[in-house]
């Protein structure tokens, strides 16, 4: 079946393409060449005066896994006054801030997105995240999987096992736990938590195994490059929401030797002390910092005002700001000795100075970063507010008059705090397509996604431009999904379900001799039944594994 | 102007905002309200040096009181708010809360004036063991003590009040002024709203401001001393050879107008034939304080 | 002006959510407009009027007849004015009630008053179970206001209760005031087993000694100053609380507990 999209106005970064009509054609869910004139079309789309993307890529979205359902688990308050019904089409959920996992892929179909990655999958967590996953509809679905804090990685490095031993058992982790990318959250400190450390600066040590966090970022950075994972260490650094980080999270940016690093939900790692409150914005040297350093990418993690809940791997930083539950009740929790975990509900207030200035602070990162590929747009959904604020994200990001309204709505003395009125960019069409699209696609190594080139695959979406971009970006006019339309309008029209992406790096099977001996000495289940197998996500052709290429020049 | 011959004099009495607040003690029967109500409003004739001016009101039947036991009524009166409070919360603490079976609650209505602690300090005597019972919207708390429960409302009501309403009986006696005295606080006790603080309700050592020696604010008022009247410029006629004040604190114009006009009434219905010269009242000039009192308007 | 008054005309065939109709959300409309307003039955929607014939009156006063035990939500959420009922209600009568007076002159089913945050609900027959409880999910119960039961309650009244007052004029089931936090709960009759179940503080009137569960302790016979307060303010809903007040001295026999829990409640049985 050919379709033909006719006439949009084409944003296509990995191409170059800005803002061209053109037609583009779909067969079997790819994007094709443009067939000899007699081809029959199918179908055809009149996309004249409309505005054609990639589907949108979120990098950072908590959807799934253990802490999502603890936080779904908590607050009964999320899900009461906001059931959504099922239609014929759809099927019935709840919640905002932790939605089901069904709503979850609607509502990210429906703002045109296509494919989301899980940051957060602990490898003893990984069959229930996966689970959770595939029950998550239409949207491509892919999850990094967390070390640095746990016990086996710490054991070998206190050890001095070499990088090669300890690559082996990242490789193995990656494909045992399905994994698309390597996460680090609070690098050994949510180890060192459990030993009643309060705080682990970049170069204090753990102090049971007597590891520092930037020995285990080297060490990680070192082994992801080694092994070809396309995305880059994914970073949650030390010391998060902590007064005064962004010395930590410089160090972090120099400390890794030149390897490349992804620093995730960065605006939660860019505060300073200056000012009367010991409260202020680190963002002009963050953005410096990555701007001088081609070796980093970023993504905010903004924050909006409401209702949320945040839910971390980080159990150091939930339990500093369990005082701050909204409402009053938190989780702080050891997951299978591997890391931890803490849930606290949370509402960020315009009237109060650290949230407003946190507003700030991520949408000054979002301004001052200069080059669009290397900062993603995230809300580190749902810690700084649920992915459904987005298209309200772009317009902030696309309108200054917009944003600075918005800004003089803040607490007055983080007005007088920040620079972000100063600032006079707008972001562009086509930068929106780079960091919600090129961008990630690019970092993750998605190959045929997050762009509209011949082999592409068909997820695209079309908006109709408007001057008040939320509204554009709410509600876009075409989802296609692997070339089906899927929403209309903004709402679901045809429910599909996505592949999960992985990575297949090789390892020594020597590797198995001895964790299977921890395994049995230490863990709850068999290493055999640790691995989630190809079988469980495919289920019967509900699922899909899509193995991503790994980057050249690797051992894999 | 006079009444059965007692001479009433063209002046008035001069008084001065005050905080005050109503306390409601019951106990198991009358004689263990009195006396914790009597150890409750002690040592608290004047602000000068006791803190508060404290009395009871009146006495309470049974079907007055919350719990529906004897109780009595005491009015406290302070120069200020953060005084009042504590010294509520030392009162209560040290002659209330000790005194047995005593129960202690708010006498006055849940919307009049601002909130004051009662036993919302007291509470933590309880060391952990106090409970609270919110009934009809009032917390309540229950401290454990050595014969039982002690029962204190958290909070009573603080009012804008009056001190300092007064009268001078002038007569040729002690023994006939204090007949006079004794006379008029009986008439008075029975007026709602005011009590008279000093000892049995009456003062013999009024004051003038200022003294000889630099350290004192008020000495003795040596025109009214009879002893001294060959000898300073005495505000006294010869024949008067006594004389007592009875001062008055309100919680409004209206009960201290009351209670001087049954004050002196029952003062003068003695009469010039047993001796009772005069009534006078105390004032400063009306520069002190805001309220005056014309001791011949309350009568009129 | 007369009451509201909504008549069922033939009892549903299934279960109907009636939270929308509350004084503060009827106010200001006119009986047509409160007659199409939309009510979830089972897994469809009617409208008011196909259920009741709708007699317009004071929004603030509404009256309910014929109602029966497929009707839920009765009164839930309602801030101010009154409902009364006539006939029997469904689940969850009262729920979330936060003020006015919701009097029901039948039975209920389970969770009336569950979460209720203020306001008077007196049921002149039986309730269900989990009277005043908490809703699963919930950290609290009910956190304020009153219930009156004429008749029996089922098990597991005032479950995590933080607040206000509950009288049972008759028995009351197993697991009364369980997982109490605070508050006060009266029964008249017969208590079940497991009264006062890991409470952690809070008071459970009774007037004779229940089934003592091994974990409260007997502390004695004492004057309690607040219980003549108490009986007069719920005698005011409850004759039978108005019949203790007058007979009963502040006399009562007190076990402490629930000490496998924070011990601080209390059990007290009036003399």
């Amino acid at each position: 079946m050919l379709i033909k999209l006719t006439g949009g106005t084409v944003y296509d970064p990995m191409h170059g393409v800005d803002g061209q009509v053109r037609d583009i054609y779909v067969r079997d869910g790819r994007v094709v060449s443009s067939p000899p004139a007699d081809q029959r079309i199918d179908e055809e789309y009149d996309l004249r005066g409309k505005v054609v993307m990639a589907g949108a890529i979120d990098p950072h979205s908590h959807i799934g896994g253990g802490k999502v359902n603890i936080a779904r688990t908590l607050l009964p308050e999320d899900h009461r006054p906001h059931p959504i019904p099922r239609t014929a089409l759809t099927r019935s959920g709840t919640g905002r801030a932790a939605p089901s996992s069904i709503t979850t892929g609607y509502r990210y179909a429906e703002m045109g997105y296509t494919a989301v990655f899980e940051p957060a999958m602990l490898p003893a967590n990984s069959r229930q995240a996966h689970m959770e996953l595939a029950d998550t509809p239409i949207i491509d679905k892919g999850a990094y999987v967390m070390l640095g804090s746990d016990d086996y990685l710490l054991r070998m490095m206190a050890a001095g096992k070499t990088q090669a031993e300890i690559n082996d058992y990242i490789a193995y982790t990656i494909v045992a736990a399905q994994a698309v990318a390597v996460k680090v959250v609070n690098p050994g400190g949510i180890s060192a938590f459990k030993f009643n450390q309060r705080n682990l600066d970049l170069d204090e040590k753990n102090s049971y195994y007597g590891v520092t966090p930037r020995q285990i970022l080297q060490t990680l950075a070192r082994g992801v490059k080694e092994l070809g994972i396309p995305h880059p260490l994914h970073i949650h650094g030390c010391n998060l929401g902590v007064p005064g980080n962004v010395q930590t999270t410089l160090d972090t940016i120099t400390g890794v030797e030149g390897l490349p690093i992804h620093l995730t939900h960065i605006q939660f790692h860019s505060y300073g002390t200056e000012g009367d409150k010991k409260f202020s914005s680190g963002a002009a040297q963050i953005a410096e910092a990555i701007n001088r350093h081609k070796h980093v990418s970023a993504d905010v993690g903004q924050i909006m005002f409401g209702q949320t809940v945040t839910a971390s791997g980080d159990n150091m930083a939930q339990f500093r700001n369990r005082g701050f539950a909204t409402p009053n009740k938190w989780v702080c929790m050891d997951i299978e000795c591997d890391a931890g975990c803490g849930v606290v509900p949370f509402r960020y207030r315009d009237q109060n100075f650290v949230n407003a200035l946190q507003w700030a602070i991520g949408l000054e990162i979002f301004l001052l970063v200069e080059d669009p590929w290397r900062v993603f747009l995230t809300t580190d959904h749902p810690n700084g507010a649920p992915f459904t604020s987005y298209p309200h994200l772009i317009r902030l990001l696309m309108d200054k008059s917009f944003r600075d309204a918005n800004f003089e709505r803040l607490h007055p003395e983080a007005q007088a705090m920040s620079t972000l009125k100063s600032v006079q960019r707008e972001y562009s069409l086509y930068e929106i397509a780079i960091m919600t699209r090129a961008a990630p696609s690019r970092s993750l190594g998605l190959g045929d996604r997050g762009h509209l080139g011949v082999g592409a695959a068909a997820d695209i979406t079309v908006y109709t431009p408007h001057g008040d971009r939320e509204r554009m970006f709410e509600k876009p006019d075409y989802v296609f999904k692997d070339g089906t339309p899927v929403a209309r309008n903004g709402r679901i029209v045809r429910v599909t379900d996505g592949g999960t992406h992985t990575l297949r790096p090789g390892f020594d099977k020597a590797v198995l001799k001895p964790l299977r001996a921890y395994f049995e000495q230490f863990h709850t289940m068999r290493l055999e039944n640790f691995c989630v197998s190809d079988e469980e996500i495919v289920n019967d052709g509900r699922g899909r594994i899509i193995v991503n290429q790994l980057r050249a020049g690797s051992r894999g | 102007m006079n009444i059965n011959g007692v001479e009433i004099e063209d002046t008035y009495a001069e008084a001065f905002p005050m905080r005050a607040t109503r306390i409601i003690v019951t106990a198991v029967n009358r004689r263990w309200t009195l006396n914790a109500a009597h150890a409750a409003t002690g040592f608290a004739t004047s602000v000068i040096a006791c803190g508060c001016e404290a009395g009871i009101e009146r006495e309470l039947k049974p079907v007055e009181t919350p719990d529906g036991r004897p109780g009595v009524s005491m009015l406290l009166f302070t120069m200020s708010s953060k005084e009042m409070a504590r010294q509520v919360q030392n009162r209560i603490g040290q002659c209330v809360l000790t005194s047995p079976t005593s129960a202690c609650f708010a006498g006055m209505g849940p919307k009049e004036g601002e909130k004051l602690a009662l036993g919302k300090n007291l509470r933590f005597f309880g060391d952990g063991y106090q409970a609270s019972k919110k009934i009809d919207g009032a917390r309540y708390w229950r401290v454990p003590v050595m014969d039982g429960e002690f029962l204190c409302q958290e909070n009573t009501r603080m009012v804008k009040a009056i001190g300092g309403g007064n009268f001078l009986v002038l007569a040729e006696t002690q023994r006939q002024a204090l007949a006079a005295c004794e006379k008029a606080i009986a008439a008075m006790k029975r007026i709602p709203n005011v009590i008279m603080p000093f000892p049995g309700g009456v003062v013999r050592s009024g004051s003038k401001v200022g003294s000889k020696y630099k350290a004192l604010p008020a000495s003795t008022n040596d025109a009214y001393c009879p002893t001294l009247k060959g000898q300073v410029r005495s505000a006294l006629p010869p024949e008067v050879g006594s004389v007592m004040e009875i001062v008055i604190d309100g919680l409004d114009e209206a009960a201290i107008r009351a209670a001087t006009r049954a004050g002196i009434r029952a003062a003068c219905s003695l009469g010039r034939r047993r001796g009772i010269v005069r009534i006078s009242a105390g004032n400063y000039g009306g520069k002190l304080g805001p309220h005056l009192f014309h001791l011949r308007r309350i009568l009129k | 002006m007369k009451a509201l008054t909504l008549t069922l005309k033939a009892a549903p065939a299934q279960r109907v959510d009636l939270a929308p109709i509350t004084p503060e959300k009827l106010r200001g409309k006119k009986a047509a407009e409160i007659g199409r307003i939309r009510l979830q039955c089972g897994n469809r929607t009617v409208a008011v009027a196909e259920l009741f014939a709708v007699t317009a009156g004071n929004c603030e006063e509404i009256v309910i007849r014929r109602c029966t035990g497929k009707f839920d939500n009765v009164g839930a959420g309602m801030t101010c004015g009154s409902i009364a009922v006539h006939g029997n209600t469904g689940h969850r009568t009262g729920a979330q009630m936060a003020g006015g007076t919701l009097t029901v002159r039948g039975s209920t089913l389970d969770w009336a008053g569950t979460g209720m945050a203020g306001g008077t609900l007196v049921i002149h027959g039986d309730t269900g179970r989990c009277l005043g409880a908490a809703w699963p999910g919930d950290a609290q119960g009910m956190r304020n206001g009153t219930i009156i039961v004429c008749g029996n309650a089922g098990e597991r009244v005032g479950d995590k209760m933080r607040r206000g007052a509950i009288v049972i004029e008759g028995n009351a089931g197993d697991y009364c005031g369980a997982r109490m936090i605070a508050g006060s709960i009266l029964v008249c009759g017969k208590a079940g087993d497991f009264i006062g179940y890991s409470m952690k503080r809070g008071s459970i009137l009774l007037t004779r000694v229940p089934r003592l569960p091994a974990t409260f302790n007997d502390c004695g016979t004492f004057e309690f100053g607040f219980l003549p307060l108490l009986l007069r303010s719920l005698g005011r809903l409850s004759h039978r609380a108005a019949a203790l007040s007058k007979r009963a001295s502040a006399r009562a026999q007190r076990y402490a507990g629930d000490l496998a829990n924070v011990g601080k409640g209390e059990l007290l049985v009036l003399r």
